[in-house]
This record gives structure tokens, sequence and C-alpha cells, in this order.
């Protein structure tokens, strides 16, 4: 993955950047925009009108209309990635901007060779860290709560999960603005490895505390929850079924069972 | 089981709400069922019955990833219309541990299946919306060809009309045809539990196949063995 050694190249002047340097209040209103990346998500064009929609806050870096235009065409081209994620690449495209608006014959290639390079490797990360881990994982741990302490549960997937979502995806923006080409480090940050072995072994563990809690209340039908449970990661494994059809399968069961066994029940 | 215009209005409000957190804004995750289903106990006067029917979805739909362009079941009206429904159902309410509560089995298969069923036929309409969106690039194409770049936000952000409004109709048609069917089901007084426990099992399940795809067996191992002998002391 090349995308340079980060530093500005030939025809940069330093004075030229300090002319369109981007403030904070720039890069702060690209993150809002981000918050919307995907209003328009189509499957041709994928992420493009929010690419554009969110750049489009520092447009003013380019001097003259017909560079604004082709700035806006630009950022139309297709794009996908974790919608998290992007908030590093959309800083790290400011910053690019910026420094080819100031005179870095290079970094004009670099912005469309960059999104290229990393929205995979960038996307394949964020779904892996969000969606099927800390989301799954809150989840769980919000589920337990919730069966311990009611609304606990809720309020708390919600923080945990967003506590590190928005730290991404609005503070990444700035974040991705100072690493420039560098951002491909978030991948092997620390924090994403110590997050990824939590999920690893925090989404079991967090299970069996959820099989443990459901199998000890006071109820008949207290045995069905491990072997259903077993199905379920016997199934899901191996995406023989989809979740939704799994579930209305056990409600089925579990209703004809209730309606057997209904006369035995106080 | 009827619910009145003050709590159509909010429910219709917080399913819009739910309908764009899923993908087309913030994504703060209020359309996952463990919150959008507590959020519709809530307003339909039962929280710790939504919230049961939170917990229980959150898990069966553990494995729906939003995955490179692959649609999900829209779960943001679907957790509304199935925590609504189960807090506005008829009939006593059983313990789900020493907080949350479910309904009978029958009105809470009712809820349950009616939550599904609304996620499920999201997605390919979902799917049908994301495949025309022709009309929005090439405005935004052509206002960016004249340098217009309100004109290029405002085509993104129209996106979120059709988002809206099928999240809107979903959660209609899902508590429309759920307090139908509440209202016609005869009373049997079965166990709700012997719906909720086997649901929770399953969605359990599929959160974890995610994290331990190649040693399933030990896990699922584990909590058989755990499970059985915790339900038999």
């Amino acid at each position: 993955m090349d995308l340079g050694s980060g530093g500005p190249g030939p025809g940069y002047r330093r004075g030229d950047d300090m002319s369109a340097r981007l403030s904070r209040l720039d890069l702060a209103r690209v993150a809002v925009w981000n918050l919307f990346l995907q209003a328009s998500y189509d499957t041709g064009r994928r992420q493009a009108l929010g690419i554009a929609a969110a750049m489009a806050s520092i447009r003013h870096v380019w001097p003259t209309s017909g560079d604004r235009r082709a700035f806006l065409l630009r950022h139309l081209e297709p794009m996908n990635t974790n919608p998290a994620m992007a908030g590093p690449l959309l800083g790290a495209m400011a910053r690019l901007e910026e420094r080819a608006a100031a005179g870095d014959a290079e970094a004009l290639a670099r912005v469309s060779h960059m999104r290229r390079v990393l929205e995979g490797p960038l996307a394949a990360t964020g779904d892996a860290i969000f969606w099927a881990g800390l989301r799954p994982l809150a989840g769980l741990a919000g589920a337990i709560a919730a069966w311990q302490g009611g609304a606990l549960g809720p309020i708390g997937f919600a923080i945990v999960y967003n506590a590190i979502h928005l730290t991404v995806r609005l503070g990444g923006v700035f974040w991705g603005y100072t690493k420039a080409e560098r951002i491909h480090e978030l991948m092997r940050a620390r924090w994403v490895t110590l997050l990824r072995f939590a999920v690893r072994w925090g989404i079991p563990l967090a299970g069996l505390c959820l099989v443990v809690l459901a199998a000890s209340i006071d109820a008949f039908p207290r045995w069905t929850v491990a072997p259903a449970a077993v199905a379920g990661v016997f199934l899901g494994s191996r995406s023989v079924v989809r979740g939704g059809l799994l579930a209305g399968g056990a409600i089925m069961v579990g209703l004809i069972l209730a309606l057997v066994f209904f006369k035995s029940v106080p | 089981m009827s619910l009145d215009a003050g709590t159509w209005a909010l429910l219709l409000a917080l399913g819009l709400w739910t309908a764009l957190d899923q993908s087309a804004c913030l994504q703060l995750l209020v359309s996952q069922p463990l919150v959008a289903s507590w959020l519709a106990g809530w307003i339909a006067g039962d929280p710790l019955c939504g919230l049961a029917v939170g917990v229980l979805l959150q898990g069966v739909w553990s494995r729906a990833l939003p995955l490179g362009a692959s649609p999900l079941p829209f779960l943001g009206p679907a957790s509304v219309v199935g925590g609504a429904l189960a807090a506005c159902a008829p009939g006593p309410r059983l313990g789900l541990g020493p907080v949350l509560a479910v309904p009978e089995a029958v009105p809470l298969a009712i809820a349950l299946w009616m939550s599904i069923v609304v996620g499920e036929l999201g997605r390919p309409l979902l799917l049908r919306i994301y495949r025309h969106r022709g009309g929005l690039i090439a405005t935004a194409m052509t206002a960016a060809e004249e340098n217009q770049v309100s004109r290029v936000r405002v085509a993104h952000l129209l996106g979120l009309v059709p988002t809206g409004l099928l999240g809107l109709g979903l959660v209609v048609v899902g508590l429309a045809a759920g307090t139908f069917l509440l209202r016609m089901t005869p009373t049997l007084h079965a166990d709700g539990r012997w719906v909720a426990l086997p649901v929770l099992g399953i969605g359990v399940g599929q959160a974890c196949s995610l994290s331990m795809k190649r040693r399933a067996w030990i896990w699922g191992a584990a909590a058989l063995v755990l499970g059985i002998a915790v339900a038999m002391t």
C-alpha cells in the first residue's frame, strides 16, 4: 500500500500553505456532514454524494471557480467505506486538498489514489470493529445490564458504542487531517488490536453469562435456553439461516410448547 | 390494546428517527432493538415489556451486518413495532429475570412475528430505494458542473425522504396489523416465557457465532453444559 512518504511533494511552497490553511471550524463542518454520509446512499456511486457534501465545506481552499468545480466533481467519484472510518479519510483528503491548492503537484494525484487504496481496508476494519465487533458485544452487555437493571441496559449500550463510534467518526476528521497519507496507521493502532481482542473473547463470555442468567429464572421452560443457544451458534457460524427466520421458527416451537404445556404452568 | 392519537404520533416520530438512524444519518444505534423497543414500550405504556422484546430481538439481528452494499432488515421500524405491540398486549405479565416482563405466549408471539415481518419486508424495499436514486445523482452531477454546492447538498439530503417515508409506512402497517391480530386472538393464558426463552437462546447463539466462527463447537458445548446444569439445579 504505497501512499507516499506523508510529506509534501515538489512544487509545494510553505508560504502558500499559510494562506490556504483550513481552520478547526472548517474541519468541524466536514465532521458534522460526515454524520449524514449515507443520506443519499446509492448502489452505483455509493457514498459519493455524502463525501462531496462533506468535502464541500473546504472548497474555499481553491481560489477559482474552475478549480472548485473540478474539486466537487473529483469528490463525486464512487466511494464506499465504513461510515465511522470515513472520518479519518475525510480529514486526510482535506489535508491533501489543502496542499494541492497551495501548489503541491503530487497531492492532487494522491487524493484519488488514497481513496481507491484505502476505502476497502478501512471499510473492512470498520465493519469488523464496529458492526461485527463492538455492536454485538455492547448489545450482549446491554442485554445483561437490562436483565439486571432495566433501563441501564439500553442507555449503557448507546453510551459505550457511541463513545468509541463518535470519537472515530467526528474526532477522526481532525486526526486524519494531522496524519494525511499516514492514516493507514489507524488499522494497526493499539486500541484497534485491544478492541478486537475484547470482542473476540467478550462476546462468548457475555453470551455464556446471558445463558446462565436466563437458565436460572424461576420458570418451567428455562431448559430451552441452552439448546436454542447451541442451535443459534451452529446455524449462525455456517450462515445457514437468517436470524429472523431462525427466531421465527423458535417462536413457533415455543408457542406450540406453551399451548401444549400451559395447563401445567401455574 | 388500543393506542390513542398521541401515542400513535410519538411512535411514528420514533419510527421516523429509527428509520433514518439505521443507515441514513447519525447511526447512534437508536435503531437497534435494545434501544428502539425500549423507547417504543415506554411510549406505549410498558417500558419493561418493550425492553424485554428489545433484549430478545437484539441477539436475533446481531448477525445482520451492512457489509458492502448488502441491505439490512429494517431494524428500527421493526423494533418500534415489536416493542409497542408487546407493551400494549392484553393480559398479565410474567417475570423474565428480576426486572423484565413479557406478555402471555400468543400476544408475545404476535409482537415478535410482526417485528420480524416488518424488518424482513423492509430489506428489499430499502434495496429498491438504493437502486433508484439515479435522479438525485444526476441532479448532483449537474449542480457540480455548475459549481452549485448548495444544490449538491440539497440533492444529498433529499435522499432522506424515501427512507423516512418507508420507515413511517412500515410502522403504520406493522402496528395496525399487530393491534388487529391482538384484538382477534382469543385469550389462552399460556406462559409467554415458553416463547421468549428459546428466542433469547437463538439470539445469544447468533451473536456468539460472530466471534467464534472456527471454535463454535467449544462455545456450543460450554453453553449447553452450563445452561442445562444451571437449569437443573
